[in-house]
C-alpha cells in the first residue's frame, strides 16, 4: 500500500472536495491517500511516496504560496512519482481544458521548478454568494464577456466527476510504477523518481489528462 | 481556516488603496516643511493623519506579503532570481504580456511599489516625530522622493493590473 499526499490550496473549498474525491478513489484502490492544506506546517511531503498537488484559480493567478511550496520542496518532489491539477472556471471551456490548452496550468507550469508527471485541469465552481462585492460584480463581468451565467443566485459547479476519478485512477497507476519510501528506505526515496508511463485508464476521458510536458 | 493575515490582507489592499489615493490626490496642496503649526489647514492635518494610520496597514501588509517565503514572489531580485523579470522583458521586447504567475515583472513591479510606500510611511512618520529641527527638512525632501516613487511605481501597477484584467476577461 503506498502512502500518497493530497496538497490543496483551495479559495472556496472546490480544490479541497476534488482532492478529497481522488482520495476516496485512492482508498477504494487500496493506496492511503492523506488531504492536507498546501499551507500545513506540520505535514512533512518526504514522509510519502507520492504527492498530489490541486490548485485553484483567483484573479486570475494561483495563490503565491503553490509556487513557494513547489520551490521549497523541489527536491522531495522530484525525487518521487508526482501529479499537479489546476481548478478554473476557464476550463470548462472545451478548448481550453486540457493540460496543454489551460492558460493557467500552462503559466503555472512555465513557473514552476518542478514537472510532475502527470498534469490535470477541472472546472471549478462559481458560486456569486459567496463573493466579496467586488469580486461578484467582477465575475459578472468576466462571464458576461464570456457569454457565462451572470444571475448573482447562480450557484453551479463545472466539475466533472469522472474525470477526476479518471486522474485518481492515473495518479494510482503512477504511484504502482514507484517503489514504496517505506518499502525502498531513505536513500532511495532521495533518488529521482524513474520515469513513469502513465496507463490510460479505461474510464478517464483522454483529454481532460494528459502526461505533463 | 485560512491564517489571519490572508484573510486580513485583501481588505488591508482596499484600504491601502484609499488611504494612498487620497495622500496621492491631495499632495499638491500640501504645505508642511519644518513642522506641523497649529494654523496647519484641514488638508495639511489630514495628510499626516492619514499617513500615520497608513504606517500600520503597511508594515501588516508587508508581513502577509512576505511570509513563509512569499519575499521570494514580490523581491526576486533580494534572492537574486533575476530569471523570471528577464523572461518577461524578452517577451515585451516580442510584443508579449508578462505572466501572471511567479516571480516576474508584475511581481517585481508590487514589491516596488510596497517598498516605496514604507519608505514613504516611515519617512513621514519620522518627520511628525521629529519636526521642528533640519532632520526633519532632511526627512521631507527623502519622502517627497520616496513618494514620487511611489507614484510611478503606483503607475506601472495600475498597467499591470489593466494588462492582467485583459488576460481574466478574454478567459
Amino acid at each position: 500500500m503506498a502512502t500518497i499526499l493530497l496538497l490543496y490550496s483551495s479559495v472556496y473549498g472546490q480544490s479541497r472536495r476534488i482532492c478529497e474525491r481522488i482520495a476516496a478513489r485512492l482508498g477504494e484502490r487500496g493506496e492511503r491517500a492523506t488531504v492536507a492544506a498546501l499551507t500545513d506546517p506540520a505535514l512533512d511531503p518526504s514522509a510519502f511516496d507520492a504527492i498530489v498537488v490541486g490548485a485553484s484559480i483567483k484573479h486570475g493567478k494561483h495563490h503565491p504560496t503553490v509556487l513557494e511550496y513547489l520551490r521549497r520542496h523541489r527536491a522531495v518532489l522530484q525525487s518521487r512519482p508526482g501529479a499537479l491539477f489546476s481548478v478554473n472556471l476557464v476550463a470548462r471551456k472545451p478548448a481550453k481544458n486540457t493540460p496543454q490548452t489551460n492558460p493557467y496550468l500552462k503559466a503555472l507550469l512555465a513557473q514552476s521548478p518542478w514537472q510532475p508527471q502527470l498534469t490535470g485541469v477541472f472546472a471549478g465552481e462559481l458560486d456569486y454568494a459567496r463573493y466579496g462585492a467586488v469580486d461578484k460584480q467582477l465575475m459578472r463581468f468576466v462571464m458576461w464577456v464570456n457569454r457565462g451565467p451572470t444571475d448573482p443566485r447562480t450557484r453551479v459547479s463545472f466539475t466533472n466527476w469522472d474525470e477526476v476519478d479518471g486522474f485518481a485512477g492515473q495518479v494510482a497507476e503512477l504511484v504502482r510504477g514507484a517503489p514504496s519510501v517505506a518499502a525502498a528506505g531513505p536513500a532511495a526515496a532521495a533518488a529521482p523518481a524513474a520515469p513513469a508511463a502513465v496507463a490510460a485508464d479505461p474510464r478517464a476521458p483522454a483529454p481532460e489528462l494528459a502526461p505533463a510536458r | 481556516m485560512k491564517p489571519l493575515l490572508e484573510r486580513l490582507s485583501g481588505r488591508l489592499h482596499a484600504l491601502l488603496a484609499a488611504a494612498c489615493l487620497w495622500l496621492l490626490v491631495s499632495s499638491p496642496w500640501v504645505g508642511l516643511y519644518r513642522e506641523l503649526t497649529a494654523q496647519a489647514g484641514w488638508v495639511n492635518l489630514a495628510h499626516a493623519g492619514v499617513g500615520l494610520l497608513t504606517l500600520p496597514l503597511v508594515l501588516v501588509y508587508l508581513r502577509a506579503c512576505t511570509q513563509g517565503g512569499l519575499w521570494r514572489t514580490y523581491f526576486p531580485w533580494l534572492a537574486g532570481q533575476w530569471s523570471g523579470i528577464g523572461r518577461d522583458l524578452r517577451g515585451m521586447a516580442r510584443g508579449e504580456r508578462p505572466m501572471n504567475e511567479g516571480a516576474g515583472l508584475f511581481a517585481a513591479i508590487e514589491g516596488l511599489l510596497l517598498l516605496a510606500l514604507l519608505v514613504t510611511a516611515v519617512t513621514g512618520a519620522l518627520w511628525l516625530l521629529l519636526q521642528g529641527g533640519q532632520a526633519a527638512v532632511l526627512l521631507r525632501a527623502v519622502h517627497i522622493v520616496a513618494a514620487q516613487a511611489f507614484a510611478v511605481t503606483l503607475g506601472a501597477h495600475v498597467l499591470a493590473v489593466s494588462l492582467h484584467l485583459v488576460d481574466l476577461v478574454r478567459g
